[in-house]
């Protein structure tokens, strides 16, 4: 099976890199081969290929300890601060090796931003935290720039009418909703390619979610995204791609339309029904 | 899936949802082998009894319908689960269909068991029609059992069947036409029975597309496949004897 | 799934009134016992208190004696010549004109201070007015006096037994019947370092010892330990080696001081060559000696800093320095600092490490920088309470109570710091 989905991956990744006049959506902007992680002696994951298209939101979803946060974390070298972490394969962001000894883990994480599980605003004001990354990155120069970043950022995650008389204000006093949605526009603001939430919406209540899922829906013209979720209604309602993992496999990846009708494999089919958790 | 869900009363809703339509197949087997069985004795108190017993069936699948839309904003199925409840969607409203095909033959049968002519035609037309009934009431059993077994190959079989309906109906079409041809009076009795043999086509039909729902389930698309159809009388055209040949095709 | 439920389940929970009583009596009981700690905790603490107050606060007032001096006789510049104990002695003895013998003039002398000399000549130093005038000029009475007027000697004690002569008394009643006897604030205490007379021997040299020696340790100490620290929790590999480091790191903080004060002795002294009795040899001993203590108490503030925040800054894209220095460090800060202030208070009130190297001799001079001889608070307490005149019993009691509040201004520093630092949420 596992052979089987490599073969699959590959066959389509070349056919993705041989078409150039293909659609818009097409562009694979990530590319993942034959990716394992291993803690130690432990194996969290092995052998995952995915393409990722530019502009579209992929889901990773299985059950907990399945390997798809770890994954994640790869695809912007977060697993490098991990003690003992060792990641083999390959992961290409727009056919530049990351893993590369060449290759600058910063550089990587200012192009591909994270929003994490639980929000975590900087202890500063809401204005800091979103001038944090372009200050870091020697993207401004003037108060003023500062001050544009800070709009169009909180515009975009859509917290600006929600904050703009508050901005000194510590970006810890918002809801949790709220602080979110900054940790996005935080991630935002040094103008990323790719982002990636490890369940961003698990601490939320339904109307934050709907919010965020809604501001997903529309970063999606701009960035590429890829979230981890444990709600499958999450997956199917934002993502156009899902990849199902389960013990540090991926089992299957395909449009987010048929893995929630028609299953390929047992296993996702047994997941997503509620029959295996 | 032979598994069962973790939340254990998910599964007693599917399966109270396969015994509610297990339970109106049955009873839509039923009815058509009764209204066959008032016809071919000319049994009007009978067939009363089958348009009164047919509000049943439309109550169940009324209670079907209901008991899918709680199933779905309480339980979202997906995957097999979510193909499972359309396809329980579906074959109420088929089911529905044949019982009201069967009412509709019994409605026919008080008519016609007022015609004088009916003796003559009870071996012939109405032989064909019980022949039939009963291929249909096998196709209803067989598909039901399909449903409950998840079995698509059965079901694919039962698809198949339809084909003996369809060319057992092409034939009694023209042997009707033929006796109305020889006959005005039989006129009445033969378009009556015509309709009856169409019902029966249709709960064919109806079986057909059960069968399709069933593929769908099991394997998550229709049956690639064309069906192959034994029903010709759409084009079909019998000329009366005098008249010179025309370019009557088969 | 009740069909095999236990009985005892079934039955369900005990709520009887009888259990609730049980349970709330041992509530109450348990609050109780906890109230009588802290009372008990808060009673001995009093008690403490209330002795080295009630021995020490007289430390704090002095008699002084006034006697008329006559500037104007003409000897008496330029300063540096003029015999200004005699001076004295001739002022002290025109008041008591029918004091003759030899010894009796002695005996006349010892109730004020011998001292005095340097006073009359501070005095005209302070106000060269004074030229040519007779003058009613307070002065320091002895140690002996002084005790007196405290109610220290008892004069029904026999004379034999008696720091004071019946002779001495005598003159005292006089002086103090001329309203020539006074208690005054004993500005000398703030103002001197250590002297072998009781009525001249101050605090500041000690304090200005402290001072000095802590801001070596804490100058060497915090950067130190801080770096060590944020090295050894946010950078260093996790491995047999940094296990090692760990568990020497909180051996050290068990080693006994003395070991230090050895080390500070063999290795600072007569190796790197560095003054003794010196603040700035002080001050690395006890630097060492609080390093442990700073490291972990840092590395614990580091790791109460929640990992989202990491998370947070290398997620933009914020390299590990930055990271450390922009979030890490500035959450841990307050822990940091209170770390560090429990360590400077261990080696303010440390002593047996300054033994080794020198700094218990007495000195007499106030220090006027890191490499002069001095002491320090808890040293000077000991040589105090070890000196056998009744009159230093009150200053060694003085000395803990400056030594004290020195402890509370510094912990109210790093409250005030602590404060200031978390204002920033």
């Amino acid at each position: 099976m596992k052979n089987e989905m490599n073969e699959l991956c590959s066959v389509e990744g070349a056919e993705y890199f041989e078409v150039e006049d293909r659609a818009p959506l097409a562009e694979v902007k990530l590319f993942a081969r034959d990716v394992g992680v291993k803690y130690g002696e432990n194996e969290a994951l092995k052998n995952v290929s995915i393409d990722f298209m530019e502009h579209q939101v992929i889901s990773l979803i299985g059950p907990s300890g399945c390997g798809k946060s770890t994954f994640l974390r790869c695809l912007n070298r977060m697993n490098d601060t991990i003690e003992g972490c060792r990641v083999t394969g390959e992961i290409r962001l727009d056919g530049k090796d990351i893993y590369s000894k060449a290759t600058d883990p910063v550089e990587i994480r200012a192009r591909i931003g994270m929003v994490f599980q639980k929000p975590n605003p900087f202890p500063k004001s809401i204005y800091e935290n979103i001038c944090y990354g372009p200050r870091i990155h020697g993207m401004a120069n003037s108060k003023a720039d500062y001050d544009d970043i800070v709009e169009w950022s909180l515009t975009s995650a859509g917290l600006w009418d929600e904050v703009k008389d508050r901005l000194n204000e510590p970006g810890t006093g918002l809801s949790g909703g709220q602080q979110q949605r900054l940790c996005i526009a935080r991630a935002i603001a040094v103008h990323p390619e790719v982002i990636l939430m490890d369940e961003p919406c698990s601490a939320l209540d339904p109307i934050a979610t709907a919010k965020i899922e809604e501001l997903i829906d529309e970063l999606r013209e701009r960035f590429t995204i890829t979230i981890v979720t444990h709600s499958m209604q999450q997956a199917a309602r934002i993502s156009q791609s899902t990849a199902f993992f389960h013990l540090g496999e991926l089992v299957e990846e395909g449009k987010t339309d048929d893995i929630f009708t028609k299953p390929g494999d047992e296993r996702t089919e047994a997941y997503i029904t509620g029959r295996i958790g | 899936m032979d598994k069962d869900h973790i939340v254990k009363s998910y599964d007693e809703d599917l399966r109270r949802l396969e015994n509610m339509i297990a339970e109106m197949g049955g009873l839509a087997e039923v009815q058509l082998a009764e209204a066959i069985e008032a016809l071919v004795r000319f049994d009007t108190d009978a067939a009363k009894e089958i348009v009164k017993k047919d509000k049943k069936i439309d109550a169940l699948e009324m209670e079907i319908d209901d008991f899918i839309v709680k199933l779905i904003a309480l339980r979202q199925p997906l995957a097999e689960d979510l193909r499972s409840v359309i396809t329980g969607l579906k074959i109420s409203s088929n089911l529905e269909r044949i019982g009201d095909y069967s009412k509709n033959i019994a409605k026919r049968t008080t008519t016609l068991s007022q015609s004088s002519m009916m003796p003559t035609l009870v071996k012939g037309p109405i032989g064909t029609i019980s022949r039939m009934a009963r291929i249909v009431q096998e196709m209803i059993n067989n598909v039901l059992d399909a449903y409950i077994a998840r079995d698509a190959d059965k079901a694919d079989d039962v698809r198949a069947k339809d084909e003996e309906v369809d060319q057992l109906h092409s034939s009694l079409f023209r042997e009707l036409l033929t006796y109305m041809m020889e006959e005005p009076r039989n006129i009445t009795p033969c378009t009556h029975l015509l309709f009856v043999a169409k019902n029966v086509e249709r709960m064919g039909d109806h079986v057909t597309g059960i069968a399709e729902q069933v593929h769908f389930m099991v394997h998550g698309q229709l049956p690639d496949e064309e069906r192959i159809k034994g029903d010709s009388t759409s084009t079909m055209m019998v000329e009366p004897p005098e008249l010179p040949i025309g370019d009557a095709s088969e | 799934m009740t069909d095999n439920m236990p009985r005892s389940i079934q039955s369900g929970p005990d709520l009887s009134a009888a259990r609730i009583a049980r349970r709330n009596r041992s509530e109450r009981w348990f609050r109780q016992l906890g109230i009588l700690a802290i009372g008990s905790a808060l009673l001995m603490l009093a008690v403490l208190m209330t002795s080295i107050t009630s021995k020490g606060y007289s430390a704090f007032w002095q008699t002084q004696i006034a006697i008329n001096v006559n500037f104007a006789s003409s000897d008496v510049l330029p300063t540096e010549k003029v015999n200004f104990r005699g001076l004295a002695r001739r002022s002290i003895r025109a008041l008591f004109p029918d004091v003759k013998s030899r010894r009796d003039k002695r005996a006349l002398y010892k109730l004020f201070s011998n001292g005095i000399g340097y006073e009359l000549r501070d005095a005209i130093q302070r106000d060269p007015s004074l030229l040519g005038q007779s003058k009613r000029i307070w002065v320091k009475a002895s140690a002996d006096t002084d005790m007196l007027v405290k109610g220290f000697i008892e004069r029904a004690v026999k004379q034999s037994d008696r720091r004071l002569s019946d002779k001495q008394l005598t003159w005292f009643d006089r002086l103090e019947k001329d309203g020539r006897i006074a208690k005054r604030f004993n500005l000398t205490f703030f103002t001197q370092a250590d002297s072998r007379e009781p009525e001249q021997a101050g605090i500041l040299g000690a304090l200005i010892g402290s001072i000095l020696t802590l801001s070596v340790t804490l100058l060497l100490v915090f950067p130190v330990g801080v770096a060590a620290a944020i090295y050894l929790e946010e950078f260093a590999p996790k491995n047999r080696w940094s296990d090692v480091i760990e568990v020497n790191i909180n051996n050290l903080a068990a080693v006994p001081s003395i070991v230090f004060g050895l080390l500070g002795l063999a290795v600072l002294l007569n190796w790197v060559g560095l003054p003794r009795s010196t603040p700035i040899a002080g001050g690395v001993v006890l630097a060492l000696m609080t390093l442990p203590t700073i490291i972990i108490s840092s590395r614990s503030a580091l790791k109460a800093v929640p990992p989202s925040i990491r998370e947070a800054a290398i997620g933009m894209g914020a390299s590990p320095l930055q990271t450390v220095s922009h979030h890490v460090l500035p959450l841990a800060m307050p822990g940091m600092m209170t770390g560090a202030i429990i360590g400077m208070a261990q080696a303010l009130g440390e002593t047996a490490p300054l033994l080794m190297i020198g700094m218990v001799a007495f000195i007499v001079d106030v220090p006027g920088g890191f490499t002069d001889a001095a002491t320090v608070l808890p040293v000077q307490i000991f040589l105090w309470a070890d000196a056998p005149e009744r009159a230093f019993v009150e200053k060694t009691s003085a000395a803990i109570m400056v030594l004290v509040a020195f402890l509370i201004a510094m912990n109210l520093f790093a409250i005030l710091m602590r404060k200031k630092f978390e204002r920033r949420w």
